[in-house]
This record gives C-alpha cells, structure tokens and sequence, in this order.
C-alpha cells in the first residue's frame, strides 16, 4: 500500500519513545488504542501544534518544509472541545470559509445541516457544531483529514453514514481521512485499522481481519463490538467458520 | 434523594411530568431535546405542581437547600479561549454554588480523592488532561456542592474497557457509600442496559415511557416504534427466536449467551 503519512522515530515525553508508524493513502483509517496512549497527541504533532524536527512526513516531505499555509489547506484537524466559529449563523460561517465557492449542497445535504442553515451557531448542539466544522473542513479538500473521536458523539446510523460519506468523498477527492477511536464498533467498515499499545503497533490491517485477535484486543483494554465478540468466541467452539457481523446470517449460519 | 413530581412543570414547558426518582438506585435517561425536562430534574427553579423530596412536600419556603442537592456532570469540560487550572474551576464552582467552608482547598483536595486523582490536579491545566481525567475531574467539581442527586451526561463516553470498569466501580461506591442517587443521561442503548435499573424515555421535554431497565429494553416493537437502538444483546436473542421459534435467556454476558447457543445448537 502506497504511504501517505509517516511518523519517523517520535519522542514525546512518557508517551512516545522513537515511535514510528506510516498510514496509507487515500483510505479511510480508524486509529484506536487504550486511553492516555497518545493518539490525540500524535494528531497534534501532525498539526504543528507540536514542535517536531525531521519526525513527520507527509508525502516523503518533512512537514516543517510545507508552506505554512499550504500545509493547512492540504492538512485538516478536528478535535471536538477546540472548535471556534467566527460567525453568527451557520450559513455566514459557510461563506466565509468556502471562498472557492466549492459546491456544498451536497455535502450539507449528506450532514443534513440544511435546516440550520440559518441558526445562530451558539444554538447548536455540540453533534451538530462538529458537523459543521466537519463540513467547513471537507470544503477545502484536504489531502489529509485528522478527525479525533468525533465519533462518540453520534449513534450507530449517524457512525454508519458518516463512514459512508467519508469513503465517497476518498474516492472523488483522493483524501486520506484517520479518524481516532476508543470503539471498535465504528472501524467495522472502514478500509483500515491500526491499534497501538504502549508506544507500539500492536494490530494493523483489514478491520474484520484483526478484531478476530480478541485477546490481543481485550489485553490491550479495548471493548469488543458485541457481533465480533460473540462470533470470535463461537469461532473458538468450532460452531462457526468466519466471523460474522450481521445478526441474521449469524443465525442461519448456526440452525441451518 | 427520592423525589416524586406530580402533575409538575417549569413555566413554558408544554406537558406535565409525573415521575418518580428512586434513591440509591441509577435510572437512565434516553431520548432526545430534554433540555428542559434536564433543568427540571436538576431543581435550579421550583415549578408549579407538586414536587415531593423524601416524602417532604416542597414549597416555595422550603425549596432553598434542596435546589443545592443536584448537580449536573457535563459530558466535557469545554474552555475554548481561556485556559484555566483545576483550582481556577473548582474555585468558580465553588463561587456560584455560595457554598462556605473553612478550608477551601481542603474541600477541592477531598474531591479529587474521592475520584481517584491527587492534589497535584489542582495545578493542572484541563488542555493538559486525558478524556478519562477530564472526565474525572468533572465529577470531582460536581461532587464540591455536596450533591444527593447526580444527572451524568454520557457517563462512559471515550473510555476504555478498564476506565469504564473504574469509573462503574465509582458510580457504585457514591451510590451505595455516599448514598447518591444517580440518572445516566444517554442514547446508548447497550450501556444502559448493562448499567441502570431504570429507564425514563423522553422526547422534547415529554415523559414517553418510565419502566424497569430490562422490560424497556425487551418491548423491542416499542423501541422500534420509538426508533430507540435495541441492545446488541437483546436484539440478537430476539432474531433467534423470531427466526428459528428459539427461546434463549436474556444474558447480558456474550460468555452466557454463547452457554446458552452451545445447549440449542
């Protein structure tokens, strides 16, 4: 897989100690591991808000090389409790941010942000205000999109169609989109997961591929999504073959 | 805290709320828009109605140290521009609440303990905590005002599987130690169902539905009706029999419910 971002030989106080990891390009990566194991901290040094030398690698360019301003076109971060808007109302902050007038109507549609276009934005709720900034974010076209926890703050069909719209907007745009994660639910139909503990990877691949490890996954302090948990453990009785995220194929597979 | 509202509300709400919150027990809370059925709950103003605390009939003279005994614990601590320690905001809790000690710092200490976390907190800046110390932290301001009842937004959100189990160990220990009543303010289906006896289903500020926790999350017409997120559990073992006239317990426990298959396979 061609590589879009890497992390060469990071240190980082107690957190990363000569940490290297690459991502690959243009696919929608979920990046999980325990609490405290540095995975908002990694995203900040690839936001510059973290002062790196020759560790950061964005197409084999080191990031202190970009232009400033460049970097941050191509390069996006959201973390949700850091978010600022400058305008009163929705649509004002969409205009003031698409001065390439990039149509959005779709992708407002597809965030279903078009019935607040006209609210205040301090009456948003914070599912919505991170909706936004997704949107204000996705308008620029980054090359790479950083996204931290934001989805622990919508339901399973919210997660689902959330994951839809990033992996079509992969395939027009050439994004990469790396999305951190404490719940592995949400990685399920991504195109790739990477799992850290202790400043090591301990799990990288296909999401279905590797949440089958669950004693790595539960050694690491990760909750299993109920389907892979049960199925794995049925795996393990010899009831099933292949692991099985939908319900009813799980039942037919097991009372034929 | 036991408190009974009947035929209660606050000034512009539209319906009238008849429910009941039972002490030392955690009851959910599920459903979308409450925000004012939260400043209900939460005592900040007394409505019209009848509100009862403890079986003492509350009234306008005797409302005053009772709209002290519940406090809110946010889902985040949120400080866009200004940066403050935990002193700093322990400090304004402490402001708004008039609550008067002699020992102040004392008092922010003992919070901290009760979460789990020492006093070197208090110096912390909050951009310097993990989301499972914010979360900490939020409890441990809440916990200053000396509240009976504590209404927790999303009480297990961005924690792992070790932090969800301490942080459940201490929602136990202030419920049966420190006999506090608690309401889990959520849509997640799935840990409410593991982790509250009760269930409050409200939409726009309107009390749907009050039930036990297992026989809300059973009535899956009901949740479906309601398009309520039916426990990855329960769902499961309802497809089973629905689909194959199987009629498996409702075990919590992936390890039951996979006993459970091994015996009907």
């Amino acid at each position: 897989m061609a590589e879009l971002l890497l992390i060469n030989k990071l240190n980082f106080g107690d957190t990363f100690k000569n940490f290297t990891i690459s991502f690959p390009k243009e696919k929608l990566i979920y990046f999980s591991g325990k609490n405290n194991c540095g995975k908002t901290t990694l995203l900040r040094t690839i936001d510059r808000k973290i002062y790196t030398k020759n560790n950061v690698f964005i197409n084999d360019k080191e990031i202190n090389e970009y232009d400033i301003r460049d970097y941050y076109n191509k390069v996006q971060v959201l973390i949700p409790n850091e978010i600022v808007f400058i305008n009163n109302t929705v649509e004002e902050e969409i205009a003031f941010h698409n001065k390439d007038l990039v149509d959005e109507k779709e992708l407002i549609s597809n965030l279903k942000l078009t019935k607040y276009k006209k609210t205040q934005i301090s009456n948003l709720d914070t599912k919505n205000k991170i909706k936004l900034q997704l949107l204000l974010s996705l308008l620029k076209k980054p090359k790479l999109l950083l996204l931290d926890d934001i989805m622990s703050f919508f339901n399973k069909e919210e997660v689902e169609q959330l994951n839809k719209l990033f992996k079509d907007y992969i395939k027009k745009y050439k994004t990469t989109i790396i999305i951190t994660t404490i719940n592995l639910e949400n990685t399920i139909n991504s195109d790739y997961l990477i799992i850290i503990d202790d400043n090591k990877i301990i799990l990288e691949g296909k999401p279905l591929e590797i949440l089958g490890k669950d004693n790595i996954i539960n050694k690491v302090g990760l909750d299993l999504p109920f389907m892979i948990d049960l199925t794995t453990k049925l795996k393990d009785y010899d009831l099933i073959k292949d692991i099985e995220i939908d319900k009813e194929k799980l039942i037919n597979k097991l009372w034929k | 805290m036991e408190i009974k509202f009947e035929n209660y509300k606050l000034k512009g709400m539209k319906s009238i709320i008849n429910l009941e919150i039972e002490h030392k027990k955690i009851t959910g809370l599920i459903g979308n828009n409450n925000d004012r059925l939260l400043e209900l709950l939460s005592l900040n103003t007394l409505g019209t109605g009848s509100l009862t605390i403890n079986d003492i009939k509350i009234t306008k003279k005797n409302f005053d140290p009772f709209n002290k005994r519940v406090k809110i614990v946010e889902e985040e601590i949120n400080y866009n521009y200004f940066l403050p320690t935990i002193k700093d905001i322990m400090v304004e809790e402490i402001k708004i609440n008039n609550i008067k000690l002699e020992d102040y710092t004392k008092k922010m200490r003992d919070s901290l303990k009760i979460v789990g976390l020492s006093r070197d907190y208090l110096n912390r800046s909050i951009i310097t905590l993990s989301g499972y110390e914010k979360k900490l932290v939020l409890l441990a301001i809440s916990l200053i005002s000396n509240p009976t009842l504590l209404i927790i937004k999303e009480p297990f959100k961005g924690m792992d599987l070790n932090h969800k189990k301490a942080l459940l160990r201490f929602y136990n220990i202030i419920k049966d130690k420190y006999k506090k009543t608690i309401i889990f303010v959520s849509n997640d289906s799935n840990m409410l169902y593991e982790n509250t006896e009760n269930i409050i289903f409200a939409e726009e500020d309107e009390i749907k539905k009050v039930a036990n926790t297992n026989d809300f999350f059973k009535d899956i017409d009901y949740l479906k009706e309601n398009k309520i997120d039916i426990p990855d559990s329960i769902e499961f073992i309802y497809l089973v029999e629905k689909k194959k006239e199987i009629k498996l317990t409702y075990y919590k426990d992936v390890r039951d419910i996979l006993k459970d298959i091994y015996k009907h396979v």
